[in-house]
């Protein structure tokens, strides 16, 4: 299991003020009731991708192997409704500092906004919408750069990976609902 | 891509055309790319069974048609850049034929916060607007339960040719949608809604022609060229990426979950001021009189654009705070006020509604006429607020002592209601206490 024994010395509750879920894999492990053999990251943009990276996650329904966790990459303008969504859905969630010093066996994103090259675990990135159809709008010096966006989120600060000329499809592709 | 490194493990893609554009774009992330399909479009497909389901939960009732209007975020959606065809969806289909519900973008709801969005869509909600939060999956629902949407370039546009849903254009932003995507099929192929031609022509023409449109046809399975596959294809890989045997139980798409059921009937105890389109067509085959009646929510009627209605009357029930509809009414129904009172409160009143039973209303005349009517056959639409609009086309026809029995066509779709009316003696007594056929409860 990845997640487990390689943490980067991050004590729990070190980040972000409060306590990491118990469910982490760098947590004890008599905290468990039960005991995943991996760990799942799904990766929260905003309430749009979180839509779809449920969807996608009923994959792993029913398997008590597989814990999954979430962690918003606090790069989208669009958080409000965010913390309401996580709440009303009991999603066990941990803050972007903890998921990026701490490795996965998975992270599932459905956006590429946000710093994803910091996470260390294979990442799976799938649309959020149906497909890829908005071009890639490039303007110098720009932060983030929303998957689908028309032209780009105002969101800075955080890259996306394909960001540039290598963006998947780049100029034809990009995702969006 | 990040700084020459690729970062992903894995792109997911929903239709081969993406890997053939991968190839131009990105060449490198070709062997990463994994097309699976849709698991958006497989769960609507596998929830169109159960249309009948979402459109009760929705509050659609037999014969009507649900309108969808889909927006995306931004400038050029339709919420930004084309909100007025929503005031005009709801004020051009008559509201008993039509019912009319808008799926959001979550970035357009929780980027002005869903307070604001309600508040600036609450005139059109009031007018039976259905306003679902955008974080749950009723637009998936809704989509099911459609007959018809209007949209943008977001991806309900795609999801619903996908499904097969006939439908226009409010805006396209062509700017942000990529030559040679699907959405950019699509917007070569969806009609655009025309800003003069009456709305419910363009939808009639959209469900007449676009069922056989084979260029709609090819565009709808851009969405996906998996179909049905997806959620096993994306386990497959998962499964793989984590080294971990995959179940062996199969993983299908599942029915989206009911809407949480929205009142069908309105949430205020008012209801809604009408502008009542009422007129006699020629007598059925059974020689009853016809009345064909289209009744539209007043509130979102802009002036000079009324080109949807011939000569309406103004249908309010006691109560009618807003002046506009109240210092107007032809039509006021009775809370339990005396006809005299509501006639001397309403100056341009000339008939007031008094319910006496679900089924059955007296008609006063302002000169002190008065008439009983009874639904004999009773759909759901059938109020007396109706059969106050269906005799008042009868007496504007025939004459003010008519009597009789009216057919009364509320929509082309819609089942029939019949009225039987008669004349009661002017200033009688009240009518819980008269004519017996009043008291009868359907």
């Amino acid at each position: 299991m990845a997640g487990r024994g390689e943490s980067a010395a991050t004590a729990p509750g070190a980040t972000s003020g409060r306590r990491a879920h118990p469910a982490a894999p760098w947590m004890p492990d008599r905290w468990r009731t039960v005991a995943p053999a991996r760990t799942v990251l799904g990766v929260i943009h905003n309430v749009t991708s979180a839509t779809r990276l449920l969807d996608l996650l009923t994959v792993f329904d029913g398997d008590p192997r597989v814990q999954v966790l979430f962690t918003c990459t606090g790069s989208s303008p669009f958080e409000p409704g965010i913390e309401e969504f996580v709440r009303a859905r009991e999603l066990p969630l941990i803050s972007w500092d903890e998921a990026r010093g701490h490795a996965f066996d998975l992270a599932v994103s459905t956006s590429r906004g946000g710093d994803l090259q910091n996470l260390s675990a294979p990442i799976i990135g799938s649309p959020h919408g149906a497909g890829y159809n908005k071009t890639l709008h490039r303007e110098p010096g720009a932060g983030s750069r929303e998957p689908g966006a028309g032209s780009r989120e105002p969101g800075a600060g955080s890259r996306e990976p394909g960001a540039g000329s290598r963006e998947p499809g780049a100029g034809s592709i990009r995702a969006y609902r | 891509m990040h700084d020459s490194e690729l970062i992903p493990a894995a792109i997911v893609l929903s239709h081969d055309e993406q890997r053939a554009r991968l190839r131009q774009g990105c060449p490198q992330a070709v062997p990463l790319s994994h097309v699976v399909g849709d698991p958006c479009m497989d769960q609507i497909q596998a929830s169109l069974p159960f249309r009948s389901e979402y459109r009760a939960a929705l509050g659609v009732r037999p014969g009507q048609r649900l309108l969808l209007l889909t927006s995306t975020w931004g400038r050029r959606s339709l919420l930004g850049g084309a909100a007025d065809v929503v005031g005009r969806a709801l004020a051009e289909l008559p509201r008993d034929e039509f019912r009319v519900v808008a799926a959001i973008h979550p970035n357009a709801w929780y980027g002005h916060g869903g307070w604001q969005i309600r508040s600036w869509l609450e005139p059109y909600v009031r007018a039976g607007l259905i306003l679902p939060e955008p974080a749950t999956d009723t637009w998936k629902a809704a989509l099911c339960a459609a007959d018809a949407f209007l949209g943008d370039h977001g991806s309900l546009t795609l999801y619903a040719a996908g499904r097969g849903l006939p439908g226009l254009l409010a805006s396209f932003d062509e700017e942000s949608v990529a030559a040679g995507s699907p959405m950019a099929r699509l917007g070569a192929l969806l009609p655009r809604v025309h800003p003069s031609a009456p709305l419910a022509g363009q939808l009639a023409a959209a469900l007449r022609d676009q069922p056989d449109s084979p260029g709609l046809a090819d565009a709808s399975r851009l969405v996906t060229s998996r179909p049905g596959q997806a959620l096993a294809r994306l386990r497959r890989l998962c499964y793989r990426t984590l080294d971990l045997a995959e179940p062996t139980r199969p993983v299908v798409p599942h029915p989206v979950h009911l809407p949480p059921p929205v009142a069908s009937g309105r949430q205020s105890p008012l209801d809604q001021a009408v502008f009542a389109d009422a007129r006699v067509a020629a007598r059925d085959p059974a020689g009853r009189a016809t009345v064909l009646l289209r009744r539209y929510p007043a509130e979102p009627q802009a002036r000079g654009r009324r080109t949807h209605m011939r000569d309406p009357q103004v249908v309010v029930d006691e109560g009618e705070p807003d002046p506009r509809w109240a210092n107007v009414a032809d039509v006021v129904v009775s809370r339990g006020s005396r006809s005299e009172e509501l006639f001397a409160r309403h100056a341009g009143c000339w008939m007031v509604v008094e319910p006496t039973s679900h089924a059955a209303c007296r008609l006063r005349l302002r000169d002190g006429a008065g008439h009983i009517a009874r639904w004999t056959t009773r759909p759901w639409w059938a109020t007396p607020a109706v059969a106050a609009s269906a005799l008042g086309a009868c007496l504007a026809h025939f004459g003010d002592d008519w009597e009789g029995e009216v057919a009364v066509h509320a929509g082309d779709e819609l089942p029939l209601g019949v009225l039987l009316v008669h004349q009661s003696a002017p200033h009688g007594p009240a009518a819980h206490t008269t004519d017996p056929d009043v008291q009868i409860e359907y």
